[in-house]
């Protein structure tokens, strides 16, 4: 006797163990090929282009990072174990029920067929009940945000009442479509536990009368009926697992398609990139070394030719046959009023945007055949739009750097260079201050000039700045470009504004308008010629000429 | 995500639960019939194997088919009455509770909108969105799977005992030798996984964080060609969150397959010790099929209890946050008598705005008289600032970068309180007058244009009903933002996404322009946008503004030097304080202040090339 028990004991114990070591087994190979995946999708989404960024927003690249991943995982881990638990329980359950009774089996069976259908019509009704309770928490989500984001406004214009009323409604919704699901959840277990329950009652009722007339033993009827019950559990979970595996395959189409989105700029050679117009014989064995080495950059001249670049989007020519061409040092300024291609075309540069082949050359080569590594390398690049991490400024700042260990120093001076030391001064941790969503938020023009510190931190053979400090008043920006000046020196760059003060020492101006160079030539030559660019130079000089004027009368009278 | 925002509470704190009770109360009925359909359900689980002993036991073990059918009419009975009532159970509590989250939810919504801006000026967005959203969420999962299906699980298992002590104490004592173990082991694991999901929440949160972060700045990455480097903090983000999920596998599996072999055991022991006594005809074959289905029904809520537990954590210290936030008094605006109690949005205060004092008749229209302010404590930004401005007058605000010039704007309004002195609308101090009054009269354009996400012209009108669409139209075209309208297809119906990213600063400016002009306030206060846009859009955005003040009250912090010629009077501030007021040509023959940031500001960088610099350039 106490053998048995201990061989029980034993049996229950090696069970345990394997039962744990198979459970962590799949739970973990479903969390392995989750890692696996997110790890890749990231990787190919570092490069995707610009092109496929505007087409996907955010929003909807996170979902299939997050939920459709996570589908994709619960379809491999437990939905794997359960199907196979479930398909073991079934079949040798109804085996063992079959032996006991061939007869009883086809009667306990009976509710099934009507449990796997009505299983089907409730999983559809739950999945599409989760969908839209999803959808709302999304919109009550943006609804909030959009109510703290715009709150000055709200306050200015006392629109309190009528923004809460909107919330209230889109709180009413969420609570109608949050019982809807719990209605369509709620009845889903009742219903299949009462299916199986029906089962019993059958075995009972048609057992019963076996045993009294003698077919079916007592103990016989026991344990059918204790079988029957192993059966329950499985049979509520494949309610479960036909919504999980539809869940899991939507994901899995949505994190293919990502995944399978081809880069339209990359490394020449790579798949992906467009096959015409690559001269493999461009890039000589200098750049070619570049690929893995961050030295070898120095072998490429900071030249610029571009040469009759044309790029269509959406069949909206944006740039229309621009041509120019910088000398290594010189520098280059473009102005033009919204809208006429001026970020398309320095986007263009570091191919952040599509090119075509042959239209763009630096330091002689072909952008499209020089790695993107060794031509980004080149280049530093403070956009209009500033983008921020939530990390310390410093960190901010390094990021534009080749090495990740800058040192404080460089950060320092290319935070001074930028005119970023008096406000840096006065945060509260100084350059460890974190800045963004989890940190202080920064003024427009304080998150233009760390970009611009970025930029130079990076120490870059070409310098392009996009219309980087327009948010900064004109003071300020004075002071910042006197500062740029011997910096500059000795690089080759690129300068948008709208400021004639800030583009007239260039050794060449390129006014934009409508994706064609519209006037070209020095301050000089274009004030001469009196086109656009005179006409904006006039208008801005008269603010300057009278107070001047303005000036010198105060500066008499006081002498006077 | 703040450190605070993984703190996991107590599972039951009575002062929370209190807090959380007040707004289950309007539901009480409801929550009752749930309470009261728990025994239901729990008597009508518990009846089915007893059904089935005496189906068994005496009758089909005796060969007696009469009354076999009754009995399995009531074991039917039975399963529809367990099943019905746990329906309506676990529909009734979610019901109270999704109705009492929305209570919830709307008075927070409702108490944050009502909280004055220097709240907002020190709480992430994110923050407040969590607390609206998510926390609210967590403490709704608390009616879920939570509070009421504890109960329901105490109720079930005290039933249990109850029937089995009931049909034979001898095998019921014997059958629960096994409990006391099982508690243990839930207890130990308890804290296990409890560890394990919390920092699977934190690494989870770091990592949606990153990704947000990265695919938003991926440009940025790619310009500066640091996809490696980010590949790798990456990879290093999402091993941790895959590390903590192999620690919480490790433990839920382990729990979870003790408990089945504990359930294991404790069956077949009950097998064989029931085996033997139905040998020795001390116990009959029902008798041991309704333990074995009462012993199967113990094991479930035992396993299911340190989930619970987890989500009664989490609800809890949701349910703080909430609290907390909900018991910010930082009112928005409040009356000047009762100043730290909330005010409700749109409270009409002070019967002194009624009563017209004859001394006030030839007061000025709006006057700041010694009004000092900061921030923080012990930094004023502005010091015993005086000004008077009449009716139909203009004045130009100027001063360098932190001389206090946003800030005494935004006092205007009473976004801020003064620490000290007074700002009096037409004699009236503005802490005795209704603030949606007062801001109905005094409107602030910023430099930033906030969009809400919607059409065009409801970011006009900001759902005013009252404005006909030629009025919206005709506001539009005086300010020149009718060539925005002009260049969308849709017109006024255009979409705006959110936060307005659709349109360029300049057109931003120009609808906040209209929008300012559809509300026709007595007092104009304009922020002149320093960013500068193309000449096309700029020349638009002058002649807006000039249209936006005619005929006007107004004060801007003038950038343009054709706004500050239109000016009747200028205001220079130094560090906080009035340095000189006056007119256009007063100012610069007295080459002060003014005179220099004039010249600095409206030349722009050109002294460096221009010639010999003005006099005072270099001191900027």
């Amino acid at each position: 006797m106490a053998r048995t028990a201990l061989f029980i004991v034993g049996c229950a114990l090696v069970q345990a163990l394997i039962r744990t070591w198979s459970r962590v087994l799949i739970f973990n190979a479903g969390r392995n090929i989750e890692y696996r995946l997110r790890h890749d999708l990231f990787s190919h989404l570092t490069r995707l282009d610009a092109g496929f960024y505007r087409r996907h927003p955010t929003g909807d690249l996170m979902s299939r990072l997050t939920n459709d991943l996570s589908a994709v995982r619960m379809l491999f881990g437990p939905g794997l174990l359960n199907i196979v638990n479930t398909f073991l329980v079934y079949a040798s359950t109804v085996w063992l029920l079959l032996h006991l009774s061939p007869h009883l089996t086809l009667f306990a069976l009976i509710p099934y067929p009507v449990l796997i259908l009505s299983g089907r019509i409730f999983t559809r009704a739950m999945y599409r009940a989760s969908r839209d309770l999803q959808d709302q928490i999304g919109q009550m989500s943006t609804a909030v945000q959009e109510d703290l984001a715009g709150i000055a406004v709200i306050k200015q214009y006392a629109l309190e009442p009528q923004r809460h009323a909107a919330f209230a409604e889109q709180s009413q919704r969420y609570l109608q479509r949050s019982l809807k699901l719990v209605r369509a959840r709620g009845s889903l277990t009742p219903l299949f536990a009462l299916i199986g329950g029906v089962g019993t009652l059958i075995v009972l009722w048609i057992g019963g009368r076996e045993v009294i007339q003698g077919r079916l033993s007592v103990g016989g009827l026991v344990a059918f009926n204790a079988y029957l019950v192993y059966l329950s559990w499985p049979t509520v979970a494949l309610g479960w697992i036909l919504s999980m595996w539809q869940r899991g395959v939507a994901g899995w189409v949505r994190v293919r398609e990502l995944l399978e989105t081809v880069p339209e700029i990359g490394d020449a050679g790579v798949a992906g990139v467009r096959a015409s117009g690559i001269a493999h014989g461009e890039v000589d064995a200098d750049a070619n070394a570049d690929a893995d080495g961050k030295t070898g950059r120095t072998a490429i001249e900071p030249s610029i030719d571009v040469r009759g670049l044309s790029i269509v989007r959406d069949g909206r020519a944006i740039l229309d046959q621009v041509s120019f061409s910088l000398a290594a040092g010189d520098t280059l300024a473009i102005v033009g009023r919204t809208g006429s291609g001026k970020t398309t075309l320095v986007d263009s540069i570091p191919r952040l945007t599509e090119v075509p082949a042959r239209t763009i050359f630096v330091g002689g080569h072909d952008v499209t055949t020089l790695p993107l590594r060794t031509l980004r390398g080149l280049v530093g690049y403070a956009p209009q739009e500033a983008f921020l991490f939530s990390a310390t400024i410093a960190e901010n700042i390094a990021f534009g750097a080749a090495r990740p260990d800058l040192d404080r120093a460089t950060i320092e001076r290319a935070a001074q260079a930028a005119g970023l030391g008096r406000d840096i001064a006065a945060f509260p941790d100084g350059y460890d201050t974190v800045v963004g969503e989890r940190g202080i938020t920064l003024s427009g023009g304080q998150r233009q000039r760390v970009a611009l510190a970025r930029a130079l931190c990076a120490d870059p053979h070409i310098l392009i700045l996009d219309d980087s400090l327009s948010s900064v008043d004109a003071e300020t920006e004075g002071d910042i470009l006197a500062r740029l000046r011997p910096i500059l020196a000795g690089r080759t760059s690129i300068l948008v504004s709208h400021r004639v003060a800030a583009v007239k020492d260039a050794s060449q101006i390129l006014v934009m308008d409508a994706g064609r160079v519209a006037e070209r030539g020095t301050h000089g030559q274009l004030l001469a010629a009196g086109g656009v660019y005179a006409a904006l130079y006039h208008e801005q000089l008269a603010a300057e000429k009278a107070a001047r004027a303005a000036a010198e009368v105060a500066a008499t009278e006081t002498a006077a | 995500m703040s450190g605070g925002d993984d703190v996991l509470g107590k599972a039951l704190d009575r002062t929370l639960l209190r807090r959380i009770f007040v707004y289950v109360w309007p539901y009480k009925l409801w929550l009752a019939l749930a309470v009261v359909l728990l025994p239901i359900a729990s008597v009508f689980e518990i009846a089915q194997p007893y059904l089935l002993k005496r189906a068994i036991d005496d009758h089909i073990a005796r060969g007696r088919l009469a009354g076999l059918d009754r009995l399995g009419l009531l074991y039917l009975l039975a399963l529809v009455g367990q099943y019905g009532a746990s329906f309506g159970q676990a529909y009734l509590t979610q019901l109270v509770g999704q109705r009492a989250m929305n209570d919830l939810r709307l008075r927070l919504h409702r108490h944050v909108l009502a909280l004055a801006s220097s709240f907002f000026d020190r709480t992430p967005i994110g923050r407040l969105m969590t607390r609206i959203t998510s926390d609210v969420e967590a403490l709704n999962e608390m009616f879920a799977s939570g509070l009421v299906s504890l109960l329901g699980d105490v109720i079930r298992l005290g039933a249990i005992l109850v029937a089995i002590f009931g049909i034979d104490w001898k095998l019921a004592l014997f059958s629960m030798g096994s409990a006391p173990v099982l508690f243990a082991i839930a207890a130990i694991f308890r804290r296990l996984v409890r560890d394990a999901f919390r920092e699977i929440r934190t690494k989870m949160a770091r990592l949606n964080a990153f990704l947000q972060e990265h695919i938003s700045g991926m440009k940025v990455v790619q310009a500066f060609a640091q996809e490696e480097r980010v590949e790798a903090q990456f990879d290093q983000i999402n091993r941790d969150y895959r590390r903590a999920n192999a620690r919480a596998i490790g433990a839920d599996s382990a729990l979870y397959s003790i408990i089945e072999a504990v359930a294991s055991i404790a069956i077949a022991g009950l097998l064989w010790h029931g085996g033997a006594r139905i040998a020795g005809g001390t116990l009959t074959f029902g008798v041991l099929v309704a333990f074995i289905e009462y012993l199967t029904k113990f094991f479930g809520p035992i396993r299911d209890l340190s989930a619970k537990y987890t989500i009664m954590q989490q609800a809890m210290a949701a349910a703080e946050r909430v609290f907390g936030l909900l018991d910010t008094a930082e009112p928005d605006a409040p009356p000047r008598a009762a100043a730290p109690t909330p005010v409700g949005v749109g409270v009409a205060v002070g019967g002194s705005v009624d009563v017209a004092d004859p001394s006030t008749a030839r007061a000025p229209l709006l006057a700041l008289d010694r009004v000092s302010f900061g921030y923080r404590p012990g930094r004023p930004v502005l010091e015993e600032v005086s000004l008077p401005i009449h009716t139909g007058e203009t004045i130009a605000v100027v001063g360098a970068t932190g001389s206090g010039k946003s800030t005494l704007i935004k006092l205007l309004p009473r976004l801020y309180e003064p620490w000290s002195g007074a700002i009096r609308l037409a004699g009236i101090d503005v802490r005795d007058l209704d603030p949606s009054a007062l801001r109905r009269r005094i409107v602030v354009v910023s430099q930033d244009v906030f969009l809400f996400a919607g059409t065009l012209g409801d970011n006009i009108t900001l759902g005013d009903p009252r404005l006909s669409r030629e009025e919206i139209l005709a506001a539009a075209r005086r300010v020149g933002a009718d060539r925005v309208i002009a260049r969308r297809p849709e017109g006024l119906d255009a979409p705006v996404v959110e936060r307005g990213a659709n349109f360029s600063a300049g057109e931003r400016q120009l609808i906040a322009f209209a929008r300012a002009l559809c509300r026709d306030p007595e007092i104009l206060i304009l922020d002149e946008a320093t960013a500068s846009v193309d000449p096309e859009t700029e020349r638009l955005i002058e002649r807006g503004t000039e249209e936006l003040m005619r005929g006007r009250t107004s004060i801007v912090i003038a950038h343009r030097l054709s706004t500050i010629r239109r000016a009747t009077r200028i205001l220079a501030l130094h560090r906080g304080r009035v340095a000189e007021e006056g007119s256009h040509e007063e100012l610069l023959a007295r080459d002060g202040i003014y005179a220099r940031l004039y010249r600095l500001q409206m030349m722009g960088g050109a002294e460096t090339t221009a010639g010999p610099a003005p006099p005072g350039a270099a001191a900027g």
